[in-house]
């Protein structure tokens, strides 16, 4: 089977080009693929959050508002460019709450040689248009009361903060705790805007962690592989729901702790950044 | 000798901005079949082949990938995996994707570095390419067999 990863093979994913019907087939066509579209958008505001962090905050032009569920991504269709002949399209999770629909903000990390990034940081700068399309994704909390662990790496919080900002708007009881793993306290951003939410979502609690600690970090927070702080953190057996968003070795890696600790698969979505 | 219908295709994916910002190639002027010539004339001369040289840079690729943007230490080496989000594919038209991002080693001994990318596990395995000279993720096989100490 061409083109599918080997995640993809044993979820039983086919290439709908690449099946042969041969009998009776139930088609479920989520709702929200129909009211995808594409969007002008003006950049409204960049802001370096570290080294090679960066938000973006996209006003929506035409049409000037955009309906999504929280966690949920849209393609920027980034333009030729230099080197770049063609358009290249890239998918990008708002970390901004479906509440704020005029308006979307991205947490976006430069890549080495990448073509987006690369256009997205050297390129494009405040009051540029962009066309961005979505909304897509089913990386959305579901509605229970199970008490959920979030887990995000680096711009893996992006979608987890705008799930996080769209409970407090909802003045959700749920208990939450966050898990945030970066690799160093200079990569550690939006702690103060985490921090702002822990205020407003009384039963979430924060933990940024990171995974080593330089000499002159004046850190006593959580340290160590994210796995290793999972282990300590979170107790056992749990009923909890987990939400996780960030690289595939992380997340391969975390789930393998949450099963440890009797979450099992079907309360457990991620966002595996592929 | 005219290259083959095949590598002028591979050559043509190759170039900067078709699967990557900058390409394959480097600043390269050889045609295609000549940099796979020459790379592996020297992988033979100095008593290597390519799939012994791609096993080691898999087993530092999976050790790094382990440590998710933690580095990893294994005796004198140091590797650390810079992940980023999505998929690539091989200009060579395999049909497999593979995980961007890139993967940095240290020789702790000699303080001599080597960064490259899943993609070039495949391709050195499978295809003997090491990339064009000037190209970001190029693998010299001289520097190669120095740092990895093979």
């Amino acid at each position: 089977m061409p083109y599918l990863s080997p995640e993809e093979r044993a979820d039983n994913v086919r290439l709908s080009c690449c099946i042969r019907v041969r009998s009776d087939m139930e088609l479920r066509i989520p709702e929200e693929i129909l009211s995808l579209r594409e969007y002008q958008t003006r950049v409204e505001r960049v802001r370096d959050l570290t080294y090679d962090v960066r938000e973006f905050r996209l006003v929506l032009v035409d049409p000037h508002e955009i309906p999504f569920r929280a966690g949920q991504y849209v393609n920027f269709v980034i333009p030729p460019y230099g080197d770049s002949p063609e358009p290249v399209y890239r998918a990008y999770s708002m970390s901004s709450p479906p509440g704020a629909k005029a308006a979307l903000e991205f947490l976006i990390r430069r890549v080495p040689q990448g073509i987006a990034t690369t256009f997205l940081f050297d390129h494009l700068r405040e009051g540029d248009p962009l066309r961005i399309n979505g909304p897509y994704g089913e990386f959305t909390l579901r509605p229970t009361d199970a008490d959920v662990v979030m887990i995000a790496g680096s711009t893996g919080i992006a979608p987890i903060k705008s799930i996080l900002d769209d409970m407090a708007q909802a003045n959700s009881p749920r208990k939450v705790t966050l898990f945030f793993g970066v690799l160093e306290l200079r990569d550690l951003f939006y702690r103060d805007v985490l921090l702002d939410i822990q205020k407003k979502l009384p039963n979430l609690t924060f933990i940024p962690a990171l995974s080593r600690k330089a000499p002159q970090d004046n850190w006593d927070g959580e340290t160590g592989l994210i796995t290793d702080v999972l282990s300590r953190q979170v107790p056992g057996p749990s009923s909890a729901e987990a939400y996780l968003c960030g690289s595939p070795g992380m997340i391969d890696a975390s789930i393998r702790v949450l099963h440890e600790k009797g979450i099992t698969d079907d309360r457990i979505f991620f966002d595996k950044f592929a | 000798m005219e290259p083959s219908d095949f590598l002028r295709d591979v050559e043509k994916r190759m170039k900067p901005g078709v699967i990557s910002l900058r390409g394959f190639l480097g600043d390269d002027a050889r045609p295609l079949e000549e940099i796979l010539a020459a790379d592996d004339a020297a992988i033979r001369r100095l008593g290597l082949t390519h799939e012994r040289i791609a096993e080691r840079l898999a087993h530092f690729t999976h050790l790094a990938l382990a440590g998710y943007g933690t580095p990893m230490r294994e005796a004198d080496f140091e590797v650390v995996a810079d992940e980023a989000r999505g998929y690539v594919r091989s200009p060579f038209g395999d049909l497999q994707r593979f995980r961007k991002g890139e993967i940095r080693l240290t020789n702790l001994a000699t303080g001599d570095t080597l960064t490259w990318t899943p993609l070039l596990v495949h391709m050195i395995r499978n295809h003997g390419f090491y990339e064009g000279k000037g190209a970001v993720y190029r693998l010299d096989p001289d520097k190669v067999k120095r740092v990895l100490q093979l």
